[in-house]
């Protein structure tokens, strides 16, 4: 197909949707007297078209019950109400910033202060061994014997109270 | 004097009015255009759960940038132009998840679209179900600039000037891809045209 020929076809096509000017329309009209072949081509162009409408007018009718009005306003409303939230930290973000310094800052002053003053942890590990346990039903005690810092860890554990204690004794 | 409806409003009314904050206004442009909008994305993804989700997340977008329309064109192409917008990087998000082609998957079967007619007969229905196939599956060959511009023509019957401005390109290319289109299309019907001549 040359490029001529395909400039006329595309006006067949064209035409089919009655979008040709009238200079266009004189121009094919011209074109086809000369070329009698084109009127088949125009044939099954149409039929093509008529087919291809109707295969899209099924399409459409398919989804022609939607309605989204719901979900579109739900939308739009989350929406409105997380750009709110945006807008207020951008207005006040002096404050904002100052706010998350000071909640960093309480933070930290707290996690130093569980470290520095948290109580010493005892554990049976290395050269601690458990010197005598006594149990009953409803308390028992462990004393563990570290030999290296020569402590006596006395371990109690009531029912009772529900809590643990741990008593120290240097030898 | 009776008070005019926002339904008797046109678009660029109803806009200015969105604009100043009132939803109703807004939810006369959805009822107004959702089934073109759905429409268009169907045609492109050929998946209706697909399509409503295309279609809902334009009328988002359009909410949140109605400030930005300047009504230098028609309110409907600027939708159809973030429509097919939202489409195409929508299927293309998903073909990048799953590796193929979204096409390679359609949902849409040609019974499915044939389940709407009722007057033709079993033959005439079993002979159109296998034109529809062989029209989708000449639609899979076609690129996806081919594929929009005869989804805005036949299905939402636009103008080559309206599928101009959504597109972003001449009339001429409008009708050259329509032309081509058709061509494809016309070449999987071929056993099926009738060899009359007008």
């Amino acid at each position: 197909m040359d490029d001529t020929q395909k400039y006329f076809y595309e006006l067949l096509s064209a035409k089919l949707d009655n979008e040709l000017s009238v200079e266009q329309e004189k121009e094919l009209r011209e074109y086809i007297g000369s070329h009698p072949e084109c009127k088949s081509v125009y044939a099954d162009f149409k039929q093509v078209k008529d087919y291809t409408s109707q295969f899209y007018s099924s399409m459409k009718n398919d989804v022609a019950d939607t309605f989204l009005w719901d979900k579109v306003h739900e939308r739009i409303k989350t929406d409105q109400s997380q750009s709110k939230i945006i807008f207020l930290i951008k207005r006040h973000k002096w404050v904002s910033l100052g706010s998350s310094v000071i909640a960093a800052g309480i933070m930290i002053f707290f996690s130093f202060y569980l470290f520095l003053f948290s109580p010493k942890k005892y554990s049976i590990k290395d050269n601690k061994c458990i010197v005598n346990s006594i149990e009953s039903g409803k308390s028992s005690v462990m004393v563990f014997k570290d030999k290296k810092t020569n402590t006596t860890i006395i371990w109690m554990f009531s029912a009772y109270k529900d809590t643990n204690s741990i008593k120290r004794t240097t030898l | 004097m009776e008070q005019k409806k926002f339904e008797d409003y046109s678009d660029n009314e109803l806009v200015e009015i969105c604009r100043q904050g009132e939803m109703e206004a807004f939810q006369v442009l959805v009822n107004r255009y959702q089934a073109k909008v759905v429409g268009i994305a169907y045609g492109v993804s050929h998946n209706q759960e697909d399509a409503n989700d295309i279609a809902q997340e334009v009328f988002v977008k359009i909410y949140r940038s109605l400030k930005k329309f300047r009504g230098d064109s028609k309110f409907y192409t600027w939708m159809y132009r973030i429509t097919v917008n939202i489409s195409i990087d929508y299927i293309r998000k998903k073909n990048r998840r799953r590796n193929i082609t979204y096409l390679d998957e359609v949902k849409i079967e040609p019974d499915i679209l044939m389940a709407g007619m009722k007057k033709s007969s079993p033959k005439e229905k079993l002979l159109l179900k296998e034109m529809y196939g062989k029209i989708l599956d000449a639609i899979k060959t076609l690129s996806e600039d081919h594929r929009l511009t005869l989804v805005l023509r036949e299905m939402n019957n636009l103008s080559y000037q309206d599928i101009a401005e959504t597109m972003h390109c001449s009339v001429g290319t409008v009708m050259s891809r329509l032309f081509y289109a058709r061509k494809k299309v016309r070449e999987k019907l071929k056993p099926y045209l009738n060899d009359s001549q007008e």
